[in-house]
């Protein structure tokens, strides 16, 4: 791994770590120096990348979390924090429930697995993080929408609601939190991923469409598209940047 | 003024309306639905036949600032999950009521939802999700005929305090004093049916 040290002496925490986007996410902060806290839902998932950072020479601890309940991501920032004695970037990225369905049809599981991991893990983690996000001087929050939470959803509907939602939340707490110094900022993310993958097995028509709408021509790698997005929100250059949707998506999506 | 023809009231009369929410935006909603000619029935009242269905819950008495440190889980409740739960079910609803003849969702929210709001996070949360409601029903709904579009008001009507929550914008309104009647009454209207996950916002300006 090539530590540039961007994050260097940083602390972050990236939910649903353990795979796609926040798998990504977590691999580019702890290659930008930043010591990492993969929380992740399942240690199967979660332990083994943070145990390929380490052997990359990065710094990473696993922190079994489940986002859909307040106490466990209170006791993750808790953990992190008695483990490496501060809290820098909050990354709520974790996500579960997105399954297509006619709005008449969904079940309730649905969405409430939708709802909580979105708007609900993100006042969560939110209000965990802000005491040390506070305390930093380059405290970051950094929540991961989708452009879908932009357009609206034929095929999931109450997916860009659940998305939608955290981008309302961001500008809020960019206004709230913004006399303390931190910044509050969302990334709309289309990258390659399990979750992706399992949505192209239920739209199939899906990839054909999303390609032939992306400039860029291909979806994007959740380590360099996504993460190095990410590392520049969490480091030292976005420190102006606050109550922003970055969409990273090829260009697909140009409605901002 | 010519009286409009028999033509031109069926396709810009609003016909039979379910105003959905309590407080003074659906009230102002709901009369001047009223007098331009619409049916107006309430969420409980059994009907035959509905044209429209407005989404209007935003009520000053509820909408009600908190700090986000001191935000609970209950508060998170009342503004995002029972706001949202109440327009899926409305919007289902609706769809059920217009009976395989399409009609119009009108979807209101405050413009916190665009813009954010200090001490609103919660109640903006609800606002975007409701946005974004009016955005997949009008992709999923549109080809039974179902128009979804979202009617979008000036903070300072429906949250209990604006002030807190920031401004919108730099500028005056451009058009102080503009009131929506005329705008939800032309969405709930088979006029408005070939737009589909539109938002119109009738704020004097304020958001654009």
């Amino acid at each position: 791994m090539d530590v540039t040290g961007r994050l260097e002496g940083r602390v972050a925490i990236v939910t649903g770590a353990g795979q796609g986007v926040g798998e990504g996410i977590a691999r580019k902060l702890a290659a930008e120096g930043a010591c990492v806290v993969i929380a992740a839902r399942r240690a199967a998932t979660g332990e083994p990348v943070a145990e390929s950072i380490r052997a990359a020479g990065g710094v990473a601890e696993c922190i079994v979390t489940d986002v859909t309940e307040r106490a466990p991501i209170e006791a993750c920032v808790a953990g992190t924090v008695g483990r490496f004695g501060r809290l820098d970037v909050m990354v709520h990225n974790a996500f579960a429930g997105g399954v297509a369905s006619r709005l008449e049809e969904t079940p309730a599981d649905v969405w409430f697995q939708m709802s909580r991991t979105s708007a609900w893990a993100s006042f969560w983690c939110a209000q965990a993080a802000h005491p040390h996000l506070e305390a930093s001087d380059q405290g970051r929050l950094v929540l991961v929408t989708s452009p879908s939470g932009v357009e609206g959803s034929a095929n999931i509907p109450l997916y860009s609601p659940a998305k939608a939602a955290q981008r309302a939340m961001a500008k809020s707490l960019a206004r709230e939190w913004g006399p303390s110094g931190i910044t509050v900022n969302c990334i709309a993310p289309v990258a390659e991923t399990p979750a992706l993958a399992g949505a192209f097995e239920q739209v199939p028509e899906l990839r054909g469409a999303i390609e032939a709408r992306t400039p860029l021509g291909r979806i994007g790698d959740p380590v360099a598209d996504i993460g190095g997005v990410v590392a520049f929100l969490a480091g030292p250059d976005a420190g102006y940047v606050s109550g922003q949707t970055i969409v990273c998506d090829g260009g697909s999506f140009l409605g901002l | 003024m010519a009286e409009p023809s028999s033509s031109e009231i069926a396709t810009t009369a609003p016909g039979r309306v379910r105003v959905v929410g309590t407080g003074p935006l659906a009230d102002e909603l709901s009369e001047a639905l009223r007098r331009r000619g619409a049916d107006v029935v309430g969420a409980d009242d059994g009907i035959d036949r509905l044209d429209a269905m407005v989404f209007a819950p935003w009520d000053p008495a509820v909408v009600r600032p908190v700090p986000f440190d001191e935000l609970t889980d209950a508060d998170f409740d009342r503004a995002w999950q029972q706001t949202m739960d109440a327009a899926i079910d409305a919007c289902v609803a609706a769809r059920t009521d217009f009976a395989g003849r399409g009609g119009r969702i009108v979807l209101t929210t405050p413009t916190t939802a665009f813009a954010g709001g200090a001490e609103y996070a919660h109640w903006a949360a609800a606002a975007e999700g409701v946005h974004l409601l009016a955005k997949s029903t009008a992709r999923q709904w549109g080809p039974e005929g179902i128009s979804v579009n979202s009617l979008a008001v000036d903070p300072a009507r429906v949250l209990a305090d604006a002030v807190v929550a920031g401004p919108v914008s730099i500028a005056a309104p451009a058009v102080p004093g503009a009131e929506p009647g005329d705008v939800v009454a032309f969405l709930c209207s088979p006029a408005a049916a070939g737009l589909a996950g539109q938002t119109l916002t009738v704020d004097g300006g304020l958001w654009m």
